[in-house]
């Protein structure tokens, strides 16, 4: 039973990362590889074409600084907010406890496109427009991580929070010393949700960022690219999205590699013994 | 439980700020305007005459029906694999969950325009798609994908479903590993199977987030955009247009923002109700609940 | 652990607050007595590219004290969204696009009239008429191009077809040339892409082989139906897809498929913009080793009792914003004319339209008739241009509804028809119908107005 497993996961990792490793091997391609028939797994021609379009005269570092800016304070933040909330609505019963989450998860039945107008109208009548806080704060409200969290909150058993107050401990030594450690796993799962909603998110980074200094990462490959997309005489639009993907793909999967380590240390061993 | 009245309230103002300004804000207004016709420039009261309107609208009916197509195929593909997937790796070595949460999450990370690249490169009409080429092997003649709306909801769905089931994985996972070991040990002392610890004792214990996954897994279903937008714009033949992008439609191509606005509403409440329905339907297993 | 955790996120919300705000004004010019201030937004490029470099130069030398900035849109698509949000946030600039997205703000409550500020006596009256809204010109005509046909000589050589037949043929020479293309080569006899509308003008020209008329006198309804010719277009679509003369996946094509199919010779006749096919051939050539191929632009195909087939015409505009513009209607909100601020943008439209039209010779020559002989950048070949230009006077311009606001709307109607036409869902008679129904309605849509009588 258990080589099934490996043999189950691999497969369909091997099926799930194919399309990732199509857009890795064309991007490397100039258009008759990309356009070839039959397709190859290997491209006859290697080129760096694509990347060198992309990065010339691109402010990289700049944009990714930008990025990076944004991705740190929203994780840090979003965490944050939903870790306390998900405490409040976990550990406590008061009045308008229900109402309220229901609220909050009506919100985001809401379909995106009418709201597209009404968020930037609001973040303009704060004078927010086109500073890289509009930005976060869109991203650092997120009902669905509350619940997610709140849920890991459940099962942890009020005993753990009853043995440290017996053990004399305050309310914020048992916040900080205990309850983060333990909230860890969901925090970087959350944190990482964040992280990718921050780094994929294009519209509206595009709509509020539009000032070449503040672009983030995203804004900028993709509106290279797409500008070639719509040129109709340019020559390898396909290879050249190919490689804006995989260069946005690396910070992600670096990031990714990285938390898997911080994380993986943060998880309770060995549970409340009674 | 704890009944300090205040600090709970306290430890929610941020996130109360957050969601009134950002969230409530916005819908406020959209509801405003969507008993006016507008387009910016020149705004118009009409009450509900845009609602009186969709219902006599074809194309909302055929979006709706779409839209419910894609549901259909989407929430228990996407609800139950990642499950599954879960339930293989729960108790493996941590080398294999870490890998599993990595592998299945990492084709979520190319953003929408290059998953959309990528798959329509695979999709292409002729041999040169990659899934053509394959046919073709098989001895099969090459399939226009986006060419007929039951090839093309099919290619949407197993594109979404390819690219994002690694969120629900991890879900499940983190889930998962809140429970007790204590509660394996038990039920292996007494003798479980494999399968039977699986279905008798994790699956229920993480029902809520099974119920919570279903729920995230409709209200996106209820909402796709982006991959109608950038493969088939709608077609063929209004074939993928969902209701989404048919607001979307009105909106911006048409600039009937009111109208827009309205539809948006009825979407809502579409998928309220379908919510509220997976609450009552789940019987006897505990749904999601507060 | 913990004392990381907590020194990270202290450090990145002191981060946030200290760098998270910047400059709040999104490149919205601030006005001030002593600097007024003026904006523009483009479709295509950035103001050290021209047109905007020349347009920027001359407007600072006549208007030193004024400050102008620049609204980066990158996105075609998305730039509408963009200009809309914009737009409803109060945010005015000068806006310059194609004629279907701006056609959206050409309206008299958003739009500056120019005619105080610009004689218009030179441009040509057909076009002056798309952007004139109750005898006030709302946008300046940036010159266009016209969607000519080109034939490959190469393929219709080997396919045994005299390419010289195409300087004045019907739609029965047409068919002969595709039925020989089809038989004798592996080519496709002609390119069709009807994936969204943005193609339509690449292939909507077979309305015009029948000399239909889209539209009636003022615009109430769509005269496709009258006179069969409409019908018999609908006709040819479904036979050019019976017969194999358009590619059997023609309703999955779009913009991204031109380049491959002209510009690798792959297509014997299509429908392009003057300067693709140097340009795609060029590439080809050079990126791809293709063998060189020769073409010829060609009228479109005739049919029986039709003596001109117009061709179609793309421009695009500048649209200035009026200082005082209504914002809501309903409750009246205006802001306070300034005759500075108007005069202002209309410099800027003008420092535009100058530089426009020494940056783009060829394309200005279709709006303005002093402009008939300018001189053609580098690149072109003036023969061509010429023979295309000759074309263009024979059979002049097909009306298919630029001056209209609703006509992007209107554009999406035709491509959804072909597809279901294609798939078999739907006859020519039935998809001309409904395609005439719907362009009807949108029209009728556009007239309701929107102050209550």
């Amino acid at each position: 039973m258990s080589r099934a497993k490996y043999v189950l996961v691999f497969t369909l990792t091997v099926l799930l990362w194919f399309p990732l490793f199509w857009m890795f091997k064309g991007s490397f391609e100039n258009v008759s590889g990309v356009l070839s028939v039959p397709p190859t797994l290997v491209p006859r021609t290697v080129t760096t074409a694509n990347y060198r379009y992309l990065l010339r005269a691109a402010p990289i570092l700049r944009w990714l600084g930008n990025t990076v800016f944004i991705s740190v304070v929203s994780v840090s933040l979003s965490v944050s907010v939903s870790a306390v909330s998900a405490y409040a609505f976990s550990v406590f019963r008061f009045r308008g406890r229900r109402l309220l989450f229901w609220l909050y998860m009506a919100s985001i039945m809401f379909p995106g496109h009418a709201l597209f107008v009404p968020k930037f109208l609001v973040i303009r009548g704060l004078h927010l427009g086109g500073t890289r806080w509009a930005v976060i704060l869109l991203y650092l409200f997120s009902p669905v991580h509350i619940y997610l969290f709140k849920c890991y909150l459940d099962k942890v058993p009020s005993t753990i929070r009853d043995c440290a107050r017996i053990d004399g401990a305050g309310e914020a030594r048992i916040i900080f010393q205990l309850m983060v450690p333990l909230c860890l796993p969901i925090a970087g799962a959350l944190a990482l949700f964040v992280f990718m909603g921050c780094l994929q998110d294009y519209i509206w980074q595009y709509l509020m960022l539009g000032d070449d200094a503040k672009k983030t990462l995203i804004v900028g490959i993709i509106g290279k690219v797409m500008r070639e997309a719509r040129n109709v005489s340019s020559p390898n639009p396909i290879g050249l999205s190919l490689a804006g993907g995989t260069i946005l793909l690396a910070p992600l999967l670096a990031i990714f590699a990285v938390f898997q380590k911080t994380f993986r240390r943060g998880i309770m061993v060995g549970g409340v013994r009674e | 439980m704890r009944r300090n009245l205040l600090l709970p309230w306290v430890l929610l103002a941020p996130s109360m700020l957050l969601f009134a300004v950002f969230s409530a804000g916005p819908i406020v207004l959209m509801v405003q305007q969507s008993f006016f016709r507008t387009n910016y420039i020149l705004s118009l009261f009409v009450g509900l005459k845009n609602f009186a309107a969709i219902a006599r609208d074809e194309l909302f009916g055929k979006s709706i029906v779409n839209t419910l197509k894609f549901a259909a195929i989407l929430i228990p593909f996407q609800t139950l694999v990642p499950l599954v997937i879960a339930l293989v790796v729960v108790n493996a070595r941590k080398w294999l969950q870490d890998y599993t949460r990595f592998a299945f999450y990492a084709p979520a990370f190319a953003s929408g325009i290059i998953v959309a690249t990528v798959w329509q490169w695979i999709f292409h009409p002729t041999e040169i798609g990659l899934a053509n080429y394959l046919l073709g092997l098989a001895g099969a003649e090459p399939v226009i994908w986006f060419g007929r709306q039951m090839t093309a909801i099919g290619a949407i769905c197993i594109i979404i479903l390819t690219t994002y089931i690694g969120s629900y994985v991890l879900i499940y996972l983190a889930t998962m590993m809140a429970i007790s070991p204590e509660l394996y040990d038990a039920a292996r002392v007494d003798g479980a199977t494999w399968m039977q610890v699986r279905f008798r004792v994790i699956v229920p214990m993480i029902s809520p987030t099974i119920g919570l996954v279903m729920i995230m897994v409709t209200i996106s279903a209820m909402q796709i955009w982006a991959l109608v937008f950038l493969l088939t714009n709608g077609g063929p033949n209004y074939g993928t247009t969902t209701m989404m992008f048919n607001i979307y439609e009105e909106g911006f191509l048409y600039q009937r923002y009111g109208y827009a606005s309205a539809k948006s509403f009825i979407l809502f409440l579409t998928i309220l109700a379908l919510v509220l329905a997976q609450q009552r339907f789940r019987g006897l297993q505990q749904g999601f609940r507060l | 652990m913990k004392k990381f955790l907590a020194v990270f996120w202290m450090f990145a919300l002191v981060c946030g607050l200290a760098f998270g705000k910047g400059q709040a004004d999104m490149g919205v010019p601030i006005y001030t007595e002593e600097k007024p201030a003026v904006l523009f937004v483009a479709k295509d490029g950035n103001i050290t590219d021209e047109p905007f470099k020349s347009m920027v130069t001359a407007f600072r030398e006549k208007n030193p004290h004024a400050v102008i900035r620049h609204l980066g849109i990158d996105i075609s698509d998305g730039g509408l969204s963009a200009m809309i949000a914009y737009v409803a946030a109060g945010i005015r600039p000068l806006y310059k696009d194609y004629a279907g997205r701006v056609g959206a703000f050409k309206v008299e409550e958003y739009a500056l009239n120019l005619s105080p500020y610009v004689d218009f006596s030179d441009y040509y009256p057909d076009v002056l008429e798309t952007v004139t809204v109750d005898g006030k010109v709302l946008a300046i005509p940036l010159g266009g191009q016209y969607c000519v046909m080109s034939v490959n000589t190469t393929i219709l050589e080997a396919a045994g077809f005299d390419p010289a037949r195409c300087q004045n043929w019907s739609v029965d020479d047409f068919l002969e040339m595709a039925r020989l293309v089809r038989d004798n080569t592996d080519k496709t006899p002609l390119a069709f892409f009807c994936n969204n509308q943005s193609a339509d003008y690449l292939y909507s020209h077979v309305l015009t082989w029948f000399g239909a008329d889209m539209y009636n006198d003022d615009y109430t309804e769509s005269n496709l139906l009258a006179g069969g010719a409409g019908l018999k277009a609908f006709e040819m679509f479904k036979l050019l897809y019976d017969e194999g003369f358009i590619p059997r996946e023609s309703a999955v094509l779009g913009a991204g498929d031109y380049l491959a199919m002209f510009g690798r010779g792959e297509v014997a006749a299509w429908c392009g913009w003057v300067g693709w096919n140097e340009n795609f051939r060029r590439q080809r050539v050079e990126n791809e080793g293709v063998a060189w191929w020769d073409f010829d632009y060609v009228p479109y195909p005739k049919a029986e009792g039709v003596e001109k087939a117009p061709l179609f015409m793309q421009n695009h505009f500048a649209l200035a914003p009026r200082s005082d513009y209504i914002t809501d209607l309903k409750n009246d909100i205006r802001r306070p004319k300034d005759a500075e601020l108007d005069r202002l943008y209309a410099e800027l439209a003008v420092a535009l339209r100058d530089a426009e039209e020494s940056t783009y010779a060829q394309n200005s020559y279709s709006v303005r008739k002093s402009l008939a002989l300018a001189g053609l950048p580098e690149g072109l070949d003036a023969e061509e241009v010429a023979r295309h230009r000759e074309i263009v006077a024979a059979n002049g311009s097909w009306d298919w509804g630029l001056s209209q606001m609703t006509y992007s709307t209107i554009r999406k109607e035709l491509f959804p028809r072909l597809q279901a036409l294609f798939a078999g869902e739907e006859t020519p008679e039935e998809a001309l119908e409904t395609y005439v129904e719907n362009v009807t309605r949108i029209l009728a849509e556009a007239k309701i107005p929107w102050i209550e009588q």
